[in-house]
């Protein structure tokens, strides 16, 4: 399978010029993380978006951004992001959705795993209906709240705003970015313990060096009861985040 | 002629063989074969050629490579003094003349245009010229070429070439086995077996990093730094900290993890 960027150029670069310069080496770059197959969906991908007919900077977003989710998170997720973009078409601006793709490689670097990047999906199209207005101000906020949270503490913290602001359109717009009491203090109940990801990379090191070889570590979401570590396909499944030991 | 005892190794140096590694030199000595010691740094190769030399009763004369080294600096130079112009020999030239052994220690660093220098003294014809001097210097018959050579920093800009490669003999070096390492540890620091143990396993935990965020684990020259410490009262988790942790790395997430393996054996 051959994937010809010749065949998309023409479309992209009408759509968007100021991809002109780029598209080459965004593309060469996307070649070193992902397959044929993945290639041909980020370009499908980015085919898709220019139809949709919502503006240049989605487009641009999405070229810019998705290799780098798919480096962190596998090219499978590619699929993923355009059906997120694709669902939010209906459901707010363009501009959101080139937010949205600005986003996902901070997602992809603090999340780590796949199925926790379908869970932030999931989440902002949640965000989308229950909390429009929340949605852009958050979305320039990600930096600063998946430094902090954990996916599940950001669930509880967007439904928090989503149902307190219900009705309050501004006040929407300020929790979401970071602009309230209540939003800070949200936060700050919602960081728990250690997180996974600021860890990963230490633990990856030690069991390295007591053992001599690489283990696979990803974190999972622990917002339901009851979870435990787990093994699978010689992948060790973590809690996403764990509380300091009492005493 | 230059004084050759000036270069002689007075003293036996301390020197753990590993395997058939003096024999295997000397009869590349014998046989005029130029040497090259690969292994990573802190090994043993320098100790090595510094007990063959002393074992073989031969003057040593090392060189420092580096980059800005030119063939000038291995051959020799005109000198401008108070008597006019005089030629001074190089390390390369003088080890030549004198039948010393000729080290040059990580070889790789030097520019390819300045190693290719040393090739007429590593084949049949065992001679160096000195083209501004226009003499023809035949190489003493006790002359013997050595270098050293670390594999893991080569790349493809810092490397040597095959017709320099293949002018050589090679013998590999490594950390030795635990209990050896510990024994060298022990005789060169003057700490006790199982402080000397307990560094050789700190420096095992390093070395399974190599590659995976560390360039090199830590060496036995290191493990001989921190028992040095330890032997003249400093704390052993402070005296790691400064001789096996720190040179190592300023990765803080790596240091951590160094800090751990130290903790492990020494709390």
């Amino acid at each position: 399978m051959s994937i010809q960027l010749d065949d998309y150029r023409e479309l992209l670069e009408q759509t968007a010029p100021e991809l002109k310069g780029t598209l080459d080496a965004t593309f060469h770059e996307a070649g070193r993380y992902m397959s044929p197959v993945g290639l041909q969906d980020y370009l499908e991908g980015a085919r898709g978006l220019c139809e949709l007919g919502r503006g240049a900077d989605l487009v641009v977003s999405y070229i810019e951004n998705v290799p780098a989710v798919a480096k962190e998170c596998g090219e499978d997720i590619i699929r993923e992001c355009l059906t997120a973009a694709m669902k939010l078409a209906s459901m707010t601006s363009g501009e959101v959705i080139a937010l949205l793709f600005s986003s996902l490689p901070t997602a992809a670097r603090r999340l780590g795993d796949q199925e926790l990047m379908r869970g932030y999906l999931s989440l902002i199209h949640r965000l989308a209906a229950k909390a429009p207005r929340g949605l852009r101000p958050m979305l320039g906020c990600t930096d600063e709240l998946l430094s902090k949270l954990t996916l599940s503490g950001l669930r509880r913290w967007s439904d928090f705003g989503a149902d307190a602001y219900r009705r309050d359109l501004p006040g929407q717009v300020a929790y979401f970015g970071l602009k309230t009491e209540d939003s800070r203090a949200v936060l700050k109940k919602e960081r728990s313990g250690t997180i996974f990801i600021n860890c990963q990379r230490k633990l990856n090191f030690y069991l390295r060096a007591l053992w001599a070889r690489d283990f696979f570590l990803r974190p999972a979401d622990t917002s339901h009861i009851g979870f435990r570590p787990y093994l699978e396909a010689r992948v060790l499944h973590l809690p996403d985040a764990v509380d300091g030991i009492i005493g | 002629m230059d004084d050759a005892t000036q270069y002689l190794v007075v003293e036996e140096p301390y020197y753990r063989p590993i395997a058939d590694e003096v024999e295997l030199f000397e009869a590349a000595s014998n046989a005029q074969m130029p040497m090259m010691l690969k292994g990573p740094t802190g090994c043993g190769k320098s100790r090595f050629v510094e007990y063959m030399a002393w074992k073989q009763g031969r003057p040593l004369i090392t060189v420092a490579c580096n980059e800005d080294m030119t063939a000038s600096d291995l051959v020799g130079r005109f000198l401008l003094d108070k008597d006019g112009t005089r030629w001074q020999d190089g390390p390369l030239t003088r080890a030549a003349r004198i039948g010393a052994i000729c080290y040059l220690d990580e070889v790789v660093e030097a520019r390819q245009d300045t190693t290719v220098v040393i090739h007429p003294l590593t084949d049949h014809r065992r001679e160096l010229p000195l083209d501004k001097k226009g003499e023809l210097v035949k190489a003493h018959p006790d002359f013997h070429l050595v270098i050293s050579y670390n594999p893991g920093y080569q790349s493809l800009m810092k490397d040597l070439k095959q017709s320099t490669k293949q002018r050589f003999g090679a013998l590999d070096f490594d950390y030795p086995e635990s209990e050896i390492e510990a024994e060298i540890v022990t005789r060169e620091s003057g700490v006790d077996t199982e402080i000397a143990g307990k560094l050789v396993e700190v420096a095992l935990r390093s070395r399974n990093l190599k590659g995976h965020g560390l360039d090199e684990g830590m060496s036995t020259r290191l493990l001989v730094y921190a028992g040095q410490l330890i032997s003249k009262g400093i704390e052993p988790i402070a005296a790691c900290r400064l001789a096996l942790v720190r040179p190592l790395t300023d990765d803080p997430d790596m240091r951590d993890t160094l800090d751990a393996a130290v903790h492990t054996f020494f709390d």
